[in-house]
Formats: C-alpha cells, sequence, structure tokens
C-alpha cells in the first residue's frame, strides 16, 4: 500500500515538474500576433522596395531586414513563436532605418545636385561680380557673427532669449561716492563697447537701480553716467541708447547686508542683436 | 519491469521537453548583445542627438530597463533578444540623425 502511493507520488511529482518547465520555457506570444507582426514587416520592406523616389537609393542594410524577415518565417514554421516575433520586430526597424538611409542619401545627392546648378549660374552670369559679392558678403556676415559670439563670451553677457543682458554693481564701475567711472569700471565697459561697436543697429537700454527709495532720482544719474561714457569713447550713437531709472522697485536681493554677491544698487545694460546683422 | 519501462520512457520525454524548450542563448552571447548595445549607447548619448528622435529614444530606455531587470533573474535569452532590439533602435536614431543634418545641408544649398 505505502509502495503504491509512493510511486502515485512520484509520478505526480514528475507530472508537476515536466508542467512547470513547460510553462517556463513557453513562447509569451500567440501564433496570431506573430503572423501580424511578419506581415508588418513584409509591408514595410515592400513599401520601401515600391517607392519610386527612394529605389535608387536603396542600401545595402536592407537585405538585412529582408533576411530577419526569412529568419522570423522559418522561427514561426518551427513554432518558436518569440523568436519568430523578435526578428520580426528587427526586420521592421531594420527597415525604417534603410528608409532614413535611402532619404539621407537622396537628399546628399539633390544638395550635390544643387551645388552644381548654383556654380553653373555663377560661370554662365554676366553678372559675375554681383554674384561674388554675395558671396564675400555672406561670409562677411558669418565672420561677423563669430566675432560677436567670441567678444560677447569674453565680456561674460548672459543671453535670455534674443536679449544680451549685462550687469554691473556700481562699485564696479563708479568712484566710491560719485557715478564718475572708475578705472576699474572702464574695464567692463570697454568689453562693451567691443561688442556694441560690431553690432551697429543695436537698440541698447541702460537701467540704473538703487538699492533705497530713490528720492534724488539718482538711478538715472547712474545710467545717464554709463550712457554718456558709451558715447563718448565708445563712439556708440546716443539716439540708439534709452535710459530708465528704476529706483528701487526691481530689487535683485533682500538681503543687502551681504558684502559679495549681486547688489541692488546696479546698471544693467540691455541689447539685441537686430536681424540684419545675425 | 512494465513499471522500470514507463520510468524509462517518461524520463525521455521529459528530457527531449527540456532540450527542445531550453534556451538557445548562453550567458556569454547575452553578455556580448549588451556589451555591443552599451557601447553604442554611449556613443550616442556623447553625440548628443537622442531628442531628434523622441519615441525611439523611449523604446531604448523602456528596453534598458527590462533588461536591468532580466539581469537580476539571469533570463540570458531576453537580454539577448531585448539588448539586440534596442541596438537596432539606436542605429535607427543614427540614420534619423543623419537624414536630418542631410535635410538641413539640402535646404541651405536650395535657398542660395
Amino acid at each position: 500500500m505505502f509502495c503504491k502511493i509512493n510511486k502515485a507520488c512520484l509520478f505526480i511529482f514528475l507530472l508537476l515538474l515536466q508542467f512547470l518547465s513547460v510553462m517556463t520555457f513557453a513562447d509569451k506570444k500567440s501564433t496570431e500576433e506573430v503572423k501580424v507582426e511578419i506581415e508588418n514587416a513584409a509591408k514595410a520592406i515592400k513599401e520601401l522596395e515600391s517607392d519610386f523616389s527612394l529605389r535608387e537609393y536603396l542600401p545595402e542594410i536592407l537585405s538585412v531586414a529582408k533576411n530577419y524577415l526569412e529568419q522570423a518565417k522559418e522561427s514561426l514554421e518551427d513554432n518558436e513563436r518569440d523568436w519568430a516575433s523578435y526578428y520580426a520586430k528587427l526586420s521592421l526597424i531594420t527597415s525604417s532605418t534603410a528608409t532614413f538611409k535611402a532619404k539621407t542619401d537622396l537628399f546628399k545627392w539633390k544638395r550635390m545636385e544643387e551645388e552644381i546648378r548654383f556654380w553653373k549660374n555663377l560661370a554662365r552670369s554676366d553678372d559675375k561680380e554681383k554674384l561674388y559679392q554675395q558671396k564675400i558678403e555672406q561670409l562677411k556676415k558669418e565672420l561677423l557673427t563669430a566675432r560677436i559670439e567670441f567678444a560677447m563670451a569674453n565680456a561674460g553677457l548672459e543671453k535670455s532669449g534674443k536679449v544680451f543682458t549685462f550687469t554691473l554693481k556700481d562699485s564696479e564701475i563708479f568712484i566710491s561716492g560719485t557715478f564718475a567711472i572708475s578705472d576699474a569700471g572702464k574695464v567692463p565697459l570697454d568689453k562693451v563697447i567691443d561688442i556694441l561697436s560690431l553690432i551697429q543697429k543695436a537698440k541698447i537700454t541702460i537701467e540704473g537701480h538703487t538699492s533705497r527709495p530713490d528720492k534724488e532720482n539718482l538711478s538715472n544719474i547712474k545710467a545717464n553716467s554709463v550712457k554718456d561714457y558709451l558715447v563718448r569713447l565708445g563712439g556708440i550713437y546716443s539716439d540708439n541708447i534709452s535710459i530708465v531709472g528704476y529706483g528701487n522697485q526691481k530689487p535683485i536681493v533682500l538681503n543687502e547686508k551681504v558684502v559679495s554677491g549681486p547688489s541692488n544698487d546696479r546698471v544693467v545694460i540691455y541689447f539685441e542683436i537686430p536681424k540684419e546683422e545675425k | 519491469m512494465k513499471k522500470l519501462l514507463f520510468l524509462f520512457l517518461f524520463v525521455l520525454i521529459f528530457i527531449s521537453t527540456q532540450i527542445s524548450f531550453a534556451g538557445k542563448i548562453k550567458k556569454n552571447d547575452a553578455e556580448n548583445a549588451l556589451k555591443e548595445f552599451q557601447t553604442k549607447y554611449e556613443l550616442i548619448d556623447k553625440k548628443g542627438i537622442w531628442d531628434i528622435a523622441p519615441q525611439e529614444k523611449t523604446f531604448v530606455k523602456t528596453l534598458l530597463e527590462e533588461i536591468q531587470k532580466d539581469l537580476k533573474e539571469e533570463e540570458w535569452e531576453w537580454i539577448f533578444q531585448k539588448s539586440k532590439t534596442a541596438f537596432s533602435y539606436l542605429l535607427l536614431i543614427e540614420a534619423i540623425a543623419e537624414f536630418k543634418e542631410a535635410e538641413k545641408l539640402y535646404e541651405e544649398i536650395s535657398q542660395k
């Protein structure tokens, strides 16, 4: 009796083991799902091959996509559905890659054709000088942009959208107790002049700010002092500069007792590069 | 004797099932595929072209998360398949970036 029960237990145990092992290694995808994936992969390849505009530029990688598709079909025939799904997915991704590679080549060739057309026109043109002049102007603009960017990086300007900002504390630019520009203050202002001399038509705004209520209109006086320096020494056209005195309406720090760091007693220079100078 | 024969047959069937369903992929294959994917991933990171293909970027990140889970469970077959799939997505992202660059250059010359 005991022997019989023991054998039955062993049989059930083995059966359970068998069931578990089959469940562990069983494919997660159904045959129908995999068939759809294979159809989609085949469709992608077919569409790419039938695209008239891209037919000439089909890359070698397309054959890799086709190979994956074949492997997907074979795996499905062997009832290895997860592998079939995997190969179908790889085929689909690879044919997308092939599409982009073909489009890339198409644009490369079209660009070369455009270049040839441009230079042929230039060679045939009676007005060659004008066309060369255009090229020179374009190169000059590129050089100017590079110089402006270099000068801006050198001066430590902040950029917010199209507007450039340069903030200077009173202690950095004015002689203590006055609003005359100090020797140390000339250094950052000269950097601003370097940039503004490159951008002839820039509209500049100079803001004066104070830390206390501005009954004596000191913020205006400070802004005007900076404007005067830019016009007199920098040769910046006066009409391009506007000044605003905000008093203590726009503080940037709450605790003025801190010695280092930003200060409410400051001058801020704003400007924007006009479109035609970019 | 019959019982012995039955047991022998059972064991035979059990082993054949194990062989047919067992993974084809060894740990080494999976690790190589993962390495290949990681190298490409770092390259794409350096190029800074992720945002050019946001959908593919999401697929790759999801696969990466899944691979990390599979690594804990030592699911070598899944690690292999997912690494290869993610690698294919990275190739696609590179192709999209090249395409965008070619398109931009073409537009620039067309405006001349």
